[in-house]
């Protein structure tokens, strides 16, 4: 089990380089670059820029590598030399600065903010993302695991057919409209129930203790359940039919010919059997809950890694992109790797070795 | 023949049965057929349709017939795994004593006759809880039942383990961790473990190879008298049936067509259909002729069966009566007898 553990952590290497260059190439095909958006402010009225802007933009340009060929551009960027003007002297440069890129852990700047270390950002970022997803994916797994019971030994009820129907829509409801429909429906427009921007109201430092979780649990209702529904809605139509295709299974017959009552069975011989491949849709959720992020976030002003990223995107933030994209595969990929773990854990059948 | 014998003769029963431990009287079973988006009831498929007989105490009766025939759906059925068309199940634990229909009861009393009426189940892979360790698969309905707690569980796991032919050691263990024989080995314990008087064995030895086959049917005789156990052996293998039964019923397409001893059955069997069966168990014996009657074509559809008897698109003797009306049947003497128009009652 051990030695399986470690072999999938070494796959992750080749998976995670790759991821890279696919990202890094894609990036630096859109159109436009962080020198352009970054001077556009102050080339803005003027039909055409100024000898002095155009120097500026060279020197970025230069410092930054954006001149040089897309595989040099990657090289010092993955590390561990630094390829600039101030880099390793191996490479023609002053010796100052050898060091760059991400394998020693440094995953640059960003170009609006040179003093912003991405790093930094991005783990204050990951404190309110991850948390929210967490939170969201609790609260789906509990809704939707009573659903999915009820609807499978229920079947054909009144009302799993209306849970059917409704979770049906709720699925085909997209986030960006529902998270918008949120906010009308219950912010000051209407009923004026719960914030509907950010994660604090700004006095909430001058709130007591008791006060500031309170505020920050109003400002969570509506960004979790824009997160919780469509995997609900996926989650509980899963557990339903796993729950469905076990009860069919002789074994349920058996537990019933031992004379358990119905509980017994449904609760014990059945869920044991049919929860494992939900819990393994946990790797599947993960990433989409984490791109989910980029638009909730946007949606709720919330200051967090989708946030980031759609900042980083608009901007050209070329090394914002490349760290949230491969924080999110990491996390995907550990994701899997965990759920294949658990599979182990509660399947006495399934030994990796 | 008396009278009244010659009037219950018509039925499958047999009359030298007095105060079985379970007579089942006319067991219907069907599945309704839905079609269309508002489910609109179009007919049923009469898996079983209208079979009665008696069990002794400590006999085996067999239920033989080919796949599709209803068999399986009897036994299920008349231990209320599955819902009861009609028909009643009259059980009688204590010899002579007040008996009681198992179909009239709440799902809540007749979970109390559970640990009474047991079953083994044909498929020995599917039929045990991948994720529960043996000691719970066997000691689970002690528990629930309220027959053993603790040590004295764990004690009554690990004889019931031995009398099968386990070892104790394998309480511990998952199902997938024991091969066919010793998972039905697993799936016979379990059933014991109730102390039941009344075991359907549902196809119980057809999923093993035939050496393994000998050592299961030899621990299930060995436990009928040890136990004082009725069984109802539900197979397709006459072989099988012949060693093990006292009385055999054959069904065709939801129906008994014929009844009797074993030695009624194999050795004056009346019905063509059960000819044709028997005249396809192997014999090993080379030199015999070899008149096997071949029956043409498949079991027709349960759905819509064909008018009068069902067997007469297969059989080699169907006369225009046969398509007109189902036959009664025909009582040959105490213990025999036969669904068929062609067959003259003794006189």
């Amino acid at each position: 089990m051990l030695q399986y553990i470690l072999r999938r952590l070494l796959w992750m290497i080749p998976t995670l380089l790759g991821i890279s260059i696919v990202v890094f190439g894609l990036i630096h095909l859109a159109p436009g670059d962080p020198a352009a958006v970054k001077f556009s402010g102050m080339a803005s009225g003027e039909s055409q820029v100024g000898a002095n802007e155009e120097d500026m933009i060279r020197k970025f340009r230069e410092r930054h590598l954006l001149d040089q060929p897309l595989w040099k551009q990657y090289v010092h960027y993955l590390g561990p030399f630094n390829l600039g003007p101030k880099g390793h002297s191996w490479f023609g440069g002053s010796g100052d600065d050898p060091w760059n890129g991400i394998l020693v852990g440094d995953l640059g700047n960003e170009f609006r903010r040179p003093t912003v270390e991405i790093a930094g950002e991005v783990v204050q970022r990951l404190k309110v993302t991850v948390p929210l997803a967490l939170i969201s994916i609790v609260v789906s797994y509990l809704l939707a695991l009573p659903i999915g019971i009820y609807s499978s030994v229920r079947r054909g009820s009144v009302l799993d057919v209306t849970s059917a129907v409704l979770l049906f829509l709720l699925y085909a409801v997209p986030t960006f409209w529902a998270g918008l429909m949120l906010q009308l429906l219950f912010g000051k427009g209407m009923w004026d129930l719960l914030p509907v921007l950010g994660l604090h109201d700004k006095d909430a430092d001058d709130l007591g203790r008791v006060a500031y979780w309170i505020d920050l649990g109003k400002h969570l209702i509506l960004p979790v359940v824009c997160y919780s529904y469509a995997s609900l809605a996926y989650l509980s139509r899963q557990m339903r039919v796993g729950m469905v295709e076990t009860m069919s299974q002789d074994y349920i017959r058996t537990a019933r010919a031992k004379g358990l009552s119905e509980k017994v069975v449904v609760l014990k011989h059945a869920l044991r059997n049919s929860v494992i491949p939900i819990l393994t849709l946990l790797a599947a959720i993960l990433p989409i809950l984490v791109g989910g992020s980029i638009i909730i976030e946007s949606v709720f002003d919330i200051p967090g890694m989708g946030k980031y990223a759609y900042e980083g995107l608009l901007l050209r933030e070329y090394n914002v992109i490349m760290a949230v994209t491969l924080i999110s595969a990491l996390m995907t990929i550990v994701g899997i790797l965990l759920s294949d773990i658990t599979y182990a854990l509660v399947d006495p059948r399934i030994r990796y070795d | 023949m008396s009278k009244a014998a010659f009037e219950a003769g018509a039925s499958s029963v047999d009359l030298t049965i007095e105060d079985p431990l379970l007579e089942v009287r006319d067991l219907k079973k069907y599945f309704p057929i839905r079609k269309g988006v508002f489910a609109r009831h179009v007919g049923d498929v009469k898996a079983v349709d209208g079979i009665s007989f008696r069990v002794r105490r400590n006999e085996t009766l067999s239920l033989v017939g080919e796949s599709g025939c209803g068999k399986t759906t009897a036994g299920r059925t008349l231990l209320r795994l599955l819902a009861p068309t009609g028909g009643s199940a009259l059980y009688r634990p204590i010899p002579n004593g007040p008996q009681v229909d198992l179909f009239e009861l709440s799902n809540a009393k007749m979970r109390g006759f559970r640990s009474d009426l047991q079953i083994i189940f044909q498929d020995p892979f599917a039929s045990l809880n991948p994720r529960m360790p043996v000691s719970m698969i066997i000691g689970e309905a002690l528990r629930v039942h309220g027959l053993a707690r603790g040590a004295e569980l764990e004690d009554r796991v690990s004889q019931l383990l031995e009398r099968v032919g386990l070892r104790a050691e394998a309480r511990n263990r998952f199902p997938h961790e024991f091969s066919g024989g010793q998972r039905q080995r697993i799936g016979i314990a379990r059933a014991l473990a109730l102390n039941p008087r009344f075991i359907v064995c549902d196809e119980a030895v057809s999923a093993l190879d035939v050496s393994i086959q000998a050592q299961i049917i030899n621990l299930l005789k060995d436990l009928q008298e040890e136990f004082n156990l009725s069984f109802l052996f539900i197979a397709h293998d006459l072989s099988v049936v012949k060693y093990l039964s006292d009385r055999i019923a054959v069904m065709y397409l939801g129906r008994i067509v014929e009844t009797g001893t074993t030695q009624d059955i194999f050795e004056r069997a009346a019905h063509p259909y059960t000819q044709a069966l028997l005249s396809a168990v192997p014999r090993p014996d080379p030199t015999l002729a070899k008149d096997r009657i071949v029956l043409q074509g498949d079991v027709p559809s349960p759905m819509n069966p064909p008018s009068g008897c069902h067997f007469r698109t297969r059989c080699p003797l169907a006369e225009d009566r046969c398509a007109e009306t189902y036959p009664d049947y025909v009582r040959l003497s105490a213990t025999h007898s036969a669904a068929c128009h062609l067959i003259q009652p003794e006189t």
